[in-house]
Formats: C-alpha cells, structure tokens, sequence
C-alpha cells in the first residue's frame, strides 16, 4: 500500500523528493522541447544551407526562419524556470 | 516618418536624335528610376518597338568582355579595393587606348599558355590512366595495332578462359580486375567476341603509343611534374601584373559599365523610328530639377511632363525616408522585405524596439561592452553600405545591453556591487553561494507578456491603419473592423483572466462586485469584447477564426525575452563558478608553482567561457528580438513586397568627370 | 544500399538549390532585350548574370560568336555535373542515367561532324559534356582521325555494343540516324527498368520518363508526317510510353491532319496537350508546333515538381530549363551571326 510506504518518511524526506520532481518535470520539459524544435529545424535548416550555397544574400533571412520554430523549446524552457522559482 | 519618400511619375519624350543628350543628362542626375519598356497591348503604346542600344555600344561591350577575362583571372572585385585617388575620365579614356590593350595582350597570353597546360595535363593524366593496365606488360604497343589479318583484344575479365584457336595472350591479376590481352586470327574474331562476352569481357582501347606501357607511363609523369612547375611559374607572374595594375583596371571598368549601361538604356525605352518615349519615377522633391535639366539639355526639344499616378496600376518604387538615427535599421527591414510605397514603413518603430529587446535579452554591462568594442573594431574591416549598416544596428544593440545591464546590475555574470538592480533580478542560486531567493521568474514573465501586450495591440493599430490606407469600399471597412476585433479578444480574454486572478504586475479586477449572475461587470464587458471581437474578424474572413489561438501563443512568443535572457545569464554564472569558484579560488588559498599555472588556465577558462556566452547572447539575443520583430510584429500589418527605387546611374567610385 | 538511405534532409537541400537556381533563369522580358542587342553585348549581358567563369576564362582565346557557344557548353556541363555532384542517394543515380542523354548526342555530334568534314573547333563548341564522358575524352574523340579510330576509342563505354552494331551499316548509308534512334532505344529502355526496379522515389522518375517519352513520340509523328517518311515508322518510335508499335503507325498514316489530331487526342490523358492540339491550327509551322510541345512539356514538369517537391522531379525541372535557356541563348547569337531579323529568330525562342 502506498500509504504504508510513506509511514517511514519524514517531512523533510518528502519536500526533498517534491523538489526532485519539481527538477525532473524541468528537465523533462526542456529535454523534449529541445528534441522537437530538433525534429522541426532539420528540414528547414537544410533547406537554408541550399538556398544559400546559391544566394548568399539570403543568409540572413535563412538564419532567421531556421529559428522560427526555437518557440517550441522557448516554450519549454519557461515552464521548467516557472516550475523551478 | 513612418512614410516612404514620396515619388512623382515622369514621362519624357522626345525625338531620337535627342537621346544621346537625354540619356547623358539623366544619368548625371542619378534620380530617374526607369520604368522598362514591356511590349504588349497597350493601346497608347501601339507602334512601339523596345530601342536598339546606342552606337557603339558593341564596341564598349567587346573592351569590357576582354578586361573582366583580365580582372575575372586576377579575381580581383572593386568592392576589395579603397579609392586612393579618382582618375579623370579624359586622362582614362587616353590610357584605355593605349595601356589598355598592352596589358590585356600580357594577360592573355599567360591565361592561354595557362589554359593550354591544363588541357595538356589532363591529357596526360588521361593517358597515363588508359596506359596502367598495359604497364606490366612488356611488348611494345604499337604492335598491338595495325593487322589486317589479325585481330586485337584488350579488356578486363572475370577469370582466365582457354579461348580454343590459336592466339597469342597476355594475362594478369590483380586487385582490380584481372586483365587480357590477346591477338587472334581475323577469321575466329567472332567466335572470340562470344567466348569472351561470356566471360564478362570489358574491352579496353589499346593506346596509340610507341614502346612499352611502362616506359611511356614514365615519360608522360616527366610531362605532367614539367607542366606543373610552369602552371606554378605562370601563378606567380599573374599575381606580380595584378598587384601593378588592380586600381588602373578597376577605374577602366568603372568608365566602361558606364559607357555600356548608358549605351543600352535604349532597351527599356518605347521607340519608333523617328521619336522614344520613357517612362519612370522621380523624388516628387527633385521633380523641378529633373524636369529643368532634361529641357535645358535637349535645348527645350525635349517633352517631360509629371503623369497623374493611377491607383492600384501604377506601383511607384520605394525609397526611405528615415531620420539618420533609424537609417541603419533599414537593414533589417530590407532582410524581410521593403515595404510596398502605400504601406507604413516600420523602420523607426524596429529602430527603437529591436535594441530594446536585444538589452532585455542580453542586459549586461560586461558582453554590451565586448558587443560594443566589436562593432567599432569590425568597422575597419567590413566595409561596404550593408556591412556598415549592421555593423551600426548592432552597435546600436549593445549600448542598450550596457544600459539593462545596469538596470539589471549584471556585470559578466556578477551582481554589480553596491548596485540595486531596478529590473526585476535575474540572478541565480549557481555555485558555492546559493542562498538569496533566486531570480523573480514570475515578475520577470509578467514584465515580457505585458511587452508582448503592448506590441501586438501597436501592430493591429498599424493593420488598421494600413488598411484605412491601401483598401478601398466594403472591404477597407471589414478589414479595419477585423483588425479591431484582433485587439478587443486579446483584451477580452485580459478582463476575464484579471478578474478571476490577482497577479503582481497586473491589473487586479477580482475586487468588483458580481453584477450578473454572480459575474462581475468586468467580467461581463471582457466577454462581451471577445465575442463582439470574434464576429468582426468573421465578417472579413471567416477561416481567420481558426487563427484565434494565436493570439495566446504570440503573446506567450515574448517570454522569450525572459528564457534566452536567463540562459544567458545561467551560463555567465556557471563560467565564473567553474573558473573562480573551482579552478582560481582553492589555488588561492594555498599558493605553489604548480597552482599558479592551474590558475591561468582557469583565467583562460573564464575567458574562453565568457567569449563564447558573448557570441551566443549576440546570436540568441539578435536572432530572437528580429524574430520577435518579424513574426509576431510584422504579420499583423506588413507586408512587404515593394519594388525598390534603383535610379539610372552609378556612383562613381575611382573615377570623375 | 547506402544510396538508398538518404532521408529528406539531404532532398530539401538539393530541391531548394534547384528552386533558387531556377529562379536565376533569364526571364522572358530579357530575351527581348537581348534580340536587340549585337552578339559582344549579349555576350557581355550573360557575363554578368551566371555565365561570368566561363566568359571571363574563355574571352582570352575565343571571341564573337565561338565565344559565346563555347561559354554556353561549358557552362551547360558545369552546371550539369555539379548536379551530379550535390544530388544525394538515388537521386544521383537517376540524374546521371538521364543525363547519358548528352553522351548519345556528343557522340553523334561527333560522328556526323567528322564524317561531314567539320573542323573540329566547331565541333567542340557544341559538344556538352554533360554526361559519362568528360570534356577531355571528348577532345580526344574529336581529335582522331577517322570514324573507325573513334570507334575504337569508345570501346568500354556504355554507348560501344550499339555503335558497333550499327556501325556498318551507318558507314555505308552516310547516316547515323538508325543508330541515334537505337541508341535513344536502349536509353530509355534502361531508364525504365531502373524506375522501375524498386528504387524509393522510383515512382516519380517514371512518371517523368513516360511524359518524356510520350513527347518525344509526339514530336516524332509530326515530324515523319512532315517529312512524309511513313514507311517502316514504326521503328522510330521508343517503346514504353502510352503508344504501341501499332497505335504509332496508325496514327502516322492518317491522310487528314484533323483525323491525325482528333485519333491523337483519343489515345492522351494529359490535359495541358488536349488544350494544344485542340487550338493547333493548320497555319502553325513545325518549327512552332515543336515550342508548343516543349513549352507543355515544361508546364507539365513545373506541376509534377510541385506535387512532389521534394523529389527527382525539382531536378530534372532545372535541368530541361536550363537546357532550353541555352539552346535559347544560342539561337539568338546564331541568328545574329547571320543578321536573322529580329522576329525570325523570336520564332525559335521558348520563352
């Protein structure tokens, strides 16, 4: 039983362990945003290295749209601090 | 302000005898952005036929061929080079007739003993190739050709076959294939052909070559290392006439563009046979001047008149129209798109707000500093107009980082002692002194949604405007209205949230009285805006509809002005941990030889570290305020697209009049 | 098979070159500033925009209009083989299939060169080693003799079995065209069975091969009908496409030329080509029915490539445009060499 488990611990073991939660959640959240705005860059990041090699003028505008989907892990990064502090 | 300079449309026409004075006057004054020519069915146009180039037009066009096949093998660029001095044309024009050519003949003659050796070592190259699967064999090629009575083959092959007729063979292994050589009789050729197809036979061309494989393998590479050291000789002598003559070439092909772009300006001209007509667009301020110089210069034969501009047909071309502080930004607006001539330019708006956001991000005295050094630095090094203006921009930038870095009292990381910051505090609990109650995350969110707020609802106030600008009848209305409607749900949604929630920051309407149905009044008017908000932006476009959640993610989209910054400020924090806190400080505390040099690498550590967090918030910093700016600003009013104003004529950089 | 594995990060890549590549064509309002320009002005006019390496490395040993065809060539195979060079995977492979095209027309340029007396200069100018055989081999081809030494020279070289065949008898006939028709044969007959062998993106390739295939057939009968060569017009056709042996000779015999068009549009799907043959009037030459065709075969590629962007079809699109912008480019230098008035040469552009 679950409650039976929890006779042993302490108030401070269980604030320690909802920090630890609190932590993991963060990581987690930043840790699978990052993967995806990955997964999203990837074709636009090679589309922007071709469109380059022909046209350098267009690095700007190329750098620019490859970070578009960055959102995502911004995303991701305010909730974990939101979840920290 | 937020407009683009203002332009007037010209027509001239004028007999064809004038062109030439026409053409000279219009270049001179740099003003007149031509409008090309199109054949079509205009009717006004009917009759009319594209011009023929000026004479001599051909000739400019064979100097200027033969001087870029010089400067094209020099690779030499007139943007890599800085005018010392600008040569008098007159002067040039003597030196084109007669240094010119000198030079060109000098050049062409290296390039085409250059060209030649190339060809002549791949040749080589070939050879030897086709010679290497002969080279164990020890007869001389040249009796392997020229029988009528017997037949040769040569070629790869699986494995050996016993080919029954009489034959003389040559037979080798090896890794890349095992190879044949055999000479028949004329008459079993056939019966050979099919054994041999069998056998996976690849023929090979016998090479036309006197002696042994081998001994013509070694002549051939006596041939290519020979070749090669007169390629080498010829490099150095083109680099020896380049470095004499780059600026004279320069300033020739300067005069010569001239020459050419003024000679075939016809091309985009209406002509007939006795008359041209030109149409194009002038800075309505320098119309006067325009249409005084062309009378004067075609000694008043000339007709220029200002057209009336036709709404919706005619696109005038756009040029800006900035005060100089906002010129540089102009930059970024160009990186997206130029505005159209009817739309607000938001130049001076991105001018302000990009640094903003950038010292917002990146609000720290020690990385604005190095930002800054770096802007002024670069300037010897980048030139040309775009390079200037980016680096300005990103001057720009790195003053209001220095400026938030004191609001934020941020020095590489380190609270600045003794300084309250003014801004909510970004710092974290990294390292030995964790304590204090780390940074103010929520007030921080809260400040970045309110910028977001703000800025979204200046943007739809734009929309509306430009709108009110562009469109005409039903739809202008519509569309203003639905931009309203954009404005009125975010600030519905605003009403409802603040009156069940009470946040720092924010406006606090939990304190009013139910009203309706133990509603609130703010309540109440807050859904009474999104709703009234969501059927304007129905009335223009219904699909539009399926975009509300965007309100909620753009405003969200700011808060990145909060994650990017923190990481930054994470980073710095954790630089200066490593390096001091665990490399420098336990040295310091009982100092040897061997925690000496432990200590310069840690100062090294703490360099490398906080150069490389410099370029990241530059980076993170730059990309995110301009994105910022382009996706969640620029989509609710701009749309870019404009054609920009390139006037007939170039600006003389090595030489004068 | 490595080739196979290349995802579609590396077909975004090569697709968007090719895009942006195809957005540096010569648009149609140049050309018509072109026709009005001298032959060193349209050579300095192209200078300027892509063809800058290949006019600035040439224009010291060529001038006038060898200038501007060799520059054209080599600029062509540039551009071809640096294809080759980007594409990933199995796109290469179909690229490079499809462009052995050129060594089938180097050879036969050659070939028709040297048994017609041409200097080989002028051959070379028009030789585009686009394909398996590079310029230098080429050189080497040009540079020998007599027909039977290049015969030799070929052996190993995927084009051998069929020349030799054929040989013979070409020499005898003084014509190579059995042999060109025999060596598109085999061309496209390969072509199809490796779209055909399971290859991913296969599918595409295909669809591309039987448009190419049905247009080049087409092309075929209104030139035979033109030439009245209807005997034995069965073998000019290339099997595979959407006619057989019999629908060809059929169609090919048909007296009247609305019967000939009505039966033809009865055996087509494509509807951009029912709308040409329907507005084909009996006025139009050949000359301009062939640029209708070509201008509905690249309308059609157009579409193809943005139904599967990210595919063969993006690069076989750049590769005939680039194709058509060259054959443009040399016709109106051409036309000018020989002081073609203006709207004769317009006739052969395909804008």
């Amino acid at each position: 039983m679950v409650g039976e488990e929890l006779v042993g611990l302490t108030p401070e073991m269980i604030e320690a362990s909802q920090a630890g939660m609190k932590a993991l959640g963060a990581g987690l959240a930043v840790g699978l945003t990052g993967i995806a705005t990955g997964i999203a860059e990837m074709a636009i990041g090679s589309a922007a290295v071709g469109a380059t090699a022909e046209n350098k003028d267009v690095f700007g505008l190329v750098l620019l749209l490859t970070v578009i989907p960055e959102t995502i892990v911004i995303f991701g990064l305010v909730v974990s601090l939101l979840l920290l502090f | 302000m937020l407009t683009p300079e203002q332009m007037s449309k010209v027509l001239i026409a004028a007999p064809r005898d004038l062109m030439d004075p026409v053409i000279t006057e219009l270049y001179h004054q740099r003003l007149f952005h031509v409008e090309d020519f199109v054949e079509n069915d205009q009717e006004e146009y009917a009759g009319y036929r594209i011009g023929v180039p000026l004479e001599g037009a051909g000739e400019t066009s064979k100097e200027l061929i033969r001087l870029r096949s010089v400067t094209g093998a020099f690779s030499l660029r007139a943007d890599d080079l800085d005018p010392k001095a600008k040569i008098r044309k007159s002067q040039l024009a003597a030196q084109i007739e007669q240094e010119l050519p000198r030079i060109e003949d000098e050049v062409e003659a290296l390039l085409s003993r250059r060209m030649a050796l190339e060809n002549h070592v791949k040749e080589t190259e070939q050879k030897i190739e086709a010679l290497t699967p002969f080279s164990e064999m020890r007869t001389d090629l040249s009796l392997l050709h020229g029988y009528k009575t017997l037949t040769v083959f040569a070629g790869t092959i699986g494995k050996r076959i016993d080919l029954g007729v009489p034959s003389e063979e040559y037979y080798s292994e090896s890794k890349k294939g095992n190879f044949l050589v055999a000479v028949v009789p004329v008459e079993y050729r056939q019966d050979v052909e099919r054994k041999l197809l069998d056998a996976q036979f690849q023929p090979v061309p016998v090479p036309d070559e006197p002696g042994p494989a081998k001994e013509r393998i070694s002549v051939y590479n006596v041939q290519f290392e020979s070749d090669r050291k007169d390629l080498d000789e010829i490099a150095t002598q083109i680099d020896a006439l380049k470095s004499r003559h780059s600026e004279f070439l320069v300033a020739c092909d300067e005069l010569l563009s001239i020459d050419a772009e003024k000679a075939e300006v016809p091309l985009r001209f209406a002509t007939t046979d006795h008359a041209f007509i030109v149409e194009g667009w002038v800075p309505t301020e320098a119309l006067g001047g325009l249409i005084d110089g062309v009378t004067t210069a075609s000694g008043g034969r000339a007709y220029v008149t200002m057209l009336p501009v036709e709404e919706g047909k005619d696109l005038p071309p756009m040029e800006y129209h900035n005060v100089s502080v906002a010129k540089p930004s102009q930059f970024l607006i160009d990186l997206y798109s130029r505005p159209k001539y009817t739309e607000l330019d938001p130049t001076l708006i991105v001018s302000i707000v990009f640094p903003i956001f950038f010292g917002i991000i990146l609000g720290d005295v020690g990385y604005g500093a190095i930002l800054l050094a770096m802007s002024l630095g670069l300037r010897k090094i980048i030139k040309g107009e775009e390079g200037r203006m980016l680096l300005d921009v990103l001057r720009n930038a790195s003053i209001s980082s220095i400026i938030f870095g004191f609001l934020y009292s941020e020095f590489l990381g380190f609270p600045i002692p003794g300084l309250h910051p003014v801004l909510p505090t970004r710092h974290l609990n990294i390292g030995g002194e964790a304590g204090g109650h780390g940074p103010a995350v929520p007030e921080l969110m809260l400040m970045s949604i309110w910028i977001g707020i703000a800025y979204i609802t200046l943007g739809r106030i734009l929309g509306m405007i430009n709108h009110a600008r562009q469109d005409h009848g039903s739809h202008r209305t519509k569309a203003i209205l639905a931009n309203l409607g954009w404005i009125l749900v975010l600030w519905g949604i605003l009403f409802m949230i603040w009156s069940y929630f009470a946040m720092p920051l924010m406006l606090d309407f939990t304190g009013y009285p139910p009203v309706v149905a133990g509603v609130s009044f703010t309540t109440v008017a807050g859904a009474v805006m999104v709703v009234l908000g969501i059927l304007f932006i129905a009335r223009d476009s219904a699909l539009e509809v399926v975009e509300l959640p965007t309100i909620l993610s753009h405003v969200l989209s700011f808060a990145r002005l909060v994650g990017v910054g923190l990481s930054s400020v994470a980073i710095a924090m954790v630089v200066n941990f490593i390096a001091i806190g665990l490399i420098i400080e336990p040295q310091l505390e009982n100092l040897t030889i061997f925690g000496v040099l432990i200590i310069i690498v840690g100062v090294f550590v703490f360099l490398l570290g906080h150069l490389f967090n410099a370029i990241l918030g530059l980076l993170g910093g730059g990309l995110q305020s301009l994105r910022l700016n382009y996706v969640e600003f620029f989509t609710k009013f701009y749309k870019g697209g404009g054609k920009k104003y390139t006037p007939f004529g170039m600006i003389r950089r090595f030489t004068e009049d | 098979m490595a080739e196979t594995s290349a995802g579609p990060v590396p077909y975004v890549y090569v697709c968007t070159r090719m895009r942006v590549r195809k957005s540096k064509l010569i648009p149609r309002e140049d050309y018509l500033r072109l026709l009005n320009m001298s032959i060193p002005e349209i050579t300095r006019f192209i200078e300027e925009t892509q063809y800058k390496r290949e006019i600035d490395e040439l224009a010291s040993s060529f001038q006038g209009i060898d200038l501007i065809e060799l520059a054209l060539s080599w600029n062509l195979a540039k551009e071809y083989q640096s294809i080759q060079e980007i594409s990933p995977g199995i796109l290469k492979r179909f690229t490079r299939s499809y462009l052995r095209k050129w060594d089938i027309q180097n050879v036969l340029t050659i070939f028709r060169g040297k048994t017609q007396g041409m200097k080989p200069g002028k051959i070379r100018e028009i030789l585009v080693p686009a394909g398996e055989m590079d310029r230098v081999f080429l050189d080497r081809l040009v540079k020998e003799e007599n027909p039977e030494r290049i015969l030799e020279a070929l052996k190993g070289k995927s084009v051998y079995p069929v020349i030799a065949a054929g040989f013979a008898t070409a020499i005898t006939e003084e014509s190579f065209a059995k042999i060109e028709n025999e060596l598109y044969k085999e061309f496209y007959a390969n072509l199809l069975s490796e779209a055909m062998s399971g290859f991913k993106g296969g599918k595409q390739f295909l669809e591309y091969i039987l448009l190419d295939i049905d247009m080049m057939n087409i092309r075929n009968m209104f030139r035979l009908r033109a030439d009245r060569l209807l005997e034995k017009a069965g073998t000019m056709m290339i099997p595979g496409g959407t006619f057989s042996i019999g629908d060809f000779e059929d169609l090919i015999v048909l007296e009247d030329e609305k019967d000939f068009i009505e039966a033809l549009k009865s055996k087509l799907k494509l509807k951009s080509l029912l709308v040409l043959l329907d507005e084909l009037s009996s006025e139009k030459s050949l000359r301009e029915i062939e640029i209708d065709l070509i201008k509905v075969q690249l309308a059609q590629m157009e579409s193809l490539s943005k139904l599967n962007p990210f595919s063969i079809h993006p690069i076989l699109t750049y590769l005939e445009k680039k194709k058509y912008e060259i054959f443009n480019l040399r016709a109106i230098a051409r036309g000018k060499e020989v002081n073609l008035p203006t709207d004769r040469i317009r006739g052969y552009l395909v804008m």
